[in-house]
């Protein structure tokens, strides 16, 4: 009984970790279809704001809460501005030059904070599951993770900035027509992408330590997660999530993880060989 | 004709003659495997631009098909103790059946969804070559994979490595210019007006696919004996987008344009590397001035140049 809760516990973390390892990207790519190489290094970024200001003795919740969304949101901005937005309707010269600008990211933290690992410890206590020993933090993870879809959702679907960004995405002419400049649209779902990464960087920081290179580790399966998703943000991105939580979980515990990632990958090529527009392309059509 | 085919079908022969020559001679300057590795990376650049500028492929994840040729060639060396030659004969198929494979899941799809699906395959092959400790040695790699006696000395192999380098830069060529290379751009222009004509799209794009990664595997075989030891990194994302940089660097869509590329990477690479540890940070301003300067690549943005010259002489 005990173990089956501890794998059920272990299953809702994962989903909520996909779901918050892949929303940033999912806004960027599923609203403007701007596939962003960089945003393995938006969430290493957000991890190193949090961890940086932990150090110098801020409240570690503001950290990662607050301080690191708005780290790399600000970043994301720069980077719109800069390289993203000459490159509107290229996808591959977006790739590349995302690809570049992740590079670039990891040499300029590795100038900052060096090539060594940096953590900080959980700020919740473990605590005890029957006869097993639990993370208290992956909790706190599960409810930011449901609160961050949550909350995107009701932006989405039931306010005015929610249905204006909708709008410029389905169709810029009329939305400049209506009054909004889609191209402010566009630069504020970026940023709001690069936010999103940021806090889910921040939240994760002290889970693992952090090296410049670490934002390597969350790309492949955000964007597995994402493509699998399909067109619609939220109710793609939840769905896929579920489904590889589950199973690279229930993998990772009858083998062993490496089995688990790979089961994941695995479904997922099948997934898109059944559903090429990925599972919102098939299911849940008119969902935000 | 399209300007296309004049710059793969145009070498003029004194050109042609003192790259020959350059190519010879090049183990005379420098006793380093600089210039076998050149050669290697020409032909794995090439068979990406094969996928990518002519069948319309873009591959995220060319470096499995490289990783697939390497870990094969290692392993056939360590595992089952096949003689050298043998082993570097036959590890390109081993790409080729991972291409068989991943291809044709891959061919399926299109654009955007396309590329994270190769990038998806890389990773798998990333993953186990990574974990599996028993046979791929894991993060450790492999050691201990050397060319046999006669190839030991660095000019033997590099001589070996230019002439296999040579055949298949030919027979890409030859394959290019065959029916298959024309219904290749066919696909690549036009799939609808293609399929309406009776060429089965999708089958050429996955033969296409098979044989890039059995050019990349070939590529991939003599850079593992080249360097007598391989690690996880030879299929990591970094190796794919190295070779997308390098073939964008040279230009899309023609032959010389990937090989172009190669070389001025590795060059670029070798001289800037050398003198700063933030050669990666580098190399991404480098794809940012390119994507948003040079779209063209420095081959077709110095053709550009040629054109114009030309017409302001005329």
């Amino acid at each position: 009984m005990d173990y089956a809760a501890v794998v059920a516990l272990e299953i809702v973390y994962m989903i909520a970790f996909l779901a918050l390892t892949s929303a940033g990207l999912a806004i960027v790519f599923g609203m403007m279809r701007v596939i962003n190489l960089a945003h393995g290094e938006f969430v290493m970024l957000g991890g190193y704001a949090t961890i940086a200001s932990a150090k110098a003795g801020i409240n570690i919740y503001f950290a990662m809460l607050v301080i690191s969304p708005l780290v790399v949101g600000l970043w994301g901005l720069i980077v719109e501005r800069v390289v993203v937005r000459h490159l509107y309707g290229r996808m591959v010269d977006t790739m590349l030059a995302t690809w570049g600008v992740s590079l670039l990211m990891v040499g300029l933290v590795t100038l900052i904070f060096g090539n060594t690992a940096v953590s900080v410890p959980a700020p919740i206590p473990g605590y005890q599951l029957g006869s097993f020993q639990m993370g208290g933090y992956n909790l706190f993870i599960i409810a930011v993770g449901t609160l961050t879809v949550l909350g995107l959702w009701l932006l989405l679907r039931y306010t005015r900035v929610g249905l204006i960004a909708r709008g410029a995405m389905q169709s810029a002419d009329v939305a400049a027509s209506l009054g909004y400049n889609p191209k402010l649209v566009y630069m504020w779902t970026f940023t709001a992408g690069a936010a999103l990464s940021g806090l889910a960087g921040g939240v994760l920081a002290p889970l693992t330590g952090l090296l410049p290179s670490s934002g390597g580790a969350y790309i492949a399966k955000a964007f597995i997660t994402v493509i699998t998703g399909g067109a619609a943000v939220i109710a793609g991105t939840l769905s896929s999530s579920v489904i590889f939580g589950t199973i690279n979980q229930i993998v990772s515990f009858s083998s062993t993880p490496v089995f688990g990632e790979i089961a994941m990958l695995a479904l997922a090529i099948v997934l898109l060989r059944l559903m090429p527009q990925g599972i919102t392309g098939r299911f849940f059509r008119n969902s935000a | 004709m399209t300007d296309e085919f004049k710059a793969a079908g145009c070498m003029r022969w004194g050109w042609f003659i003192a790259f020959a020559l350059v190519l010879v001679l090049l183990p005379a300057v420098t006793n380093t495997s600089t210039p076998t590795l050149l050669a290697i990376w020409a032909l794995f650049a090439l068979s990406l631009g094969l996928m990518w500028g002519y069948a319309g492929i873009l591959s995220f994840g060319h470096a499995a098909y490289f990783g697939l040729g390497a870990y094969g060639a290692a392993l056939l060396v360590r595992s089952l103790g096949l003689p050298m030659e043998v082993a570097l004969l036959l590890s390109p198929f081993v790409a080729a059946i991972g291409a068989l494979v991943f291809g044709w899941f891959c061919v399926r799809l299109s654009g955007v969804y396309l590329a994270m699906l190769t990038l998806a395959f890389s990773q798998i092959v990333w993953s186990v070559v990574f974990q599996w400790d028993d046979f791929t040695g894991g993060s450790n790699g492999l050691t201990g994979v050397w060319p046999a006696e006669w190839l030991a000395d660095k000019r033997s192999y590099y001589y070996l490595t230019l002439a296999l380098v040579v055949g298949a830069i030919l027979l890409i060529r030859r394959a290019l210019f065959a029916p298959f290379g024309y219904a290749m751009r066919a696909g690549r222009d036009s799939p609808l007006r293609a399929d309406a004509i009776g060429i089965d799209v999708k089958r050429i794009q996955w033969v296409a696919f098979v044989i890039a990664a059995v050019f990349a595997g070939l590529s991939g075989a003599l850079y593992a004996f080249s360097k007598g030891s391989i690690s996880p990194d030879t299929v990591a994302v970094g190796r794919s987008v190295d070779g997308l940089v390098m073939v964008l660097l040279g230009g899309l869509q023609t032959l010389a344009g990937p090989i172009v590329g190669a070389v001025t990477f590795t060059w670029l690479q070798d001289a800037v590397a050398r003198n700063t540890d933030y050669w990666r940070a580098l190399l991404g301003g480098i794809i940012l001035l390119l994507v948003l300067v040079f779209p063209q690549g420095i081959a077709g943005f110095v053709g550009g140049l040629f054109d114009r010259m030309k017409k302001v002489n005329a």
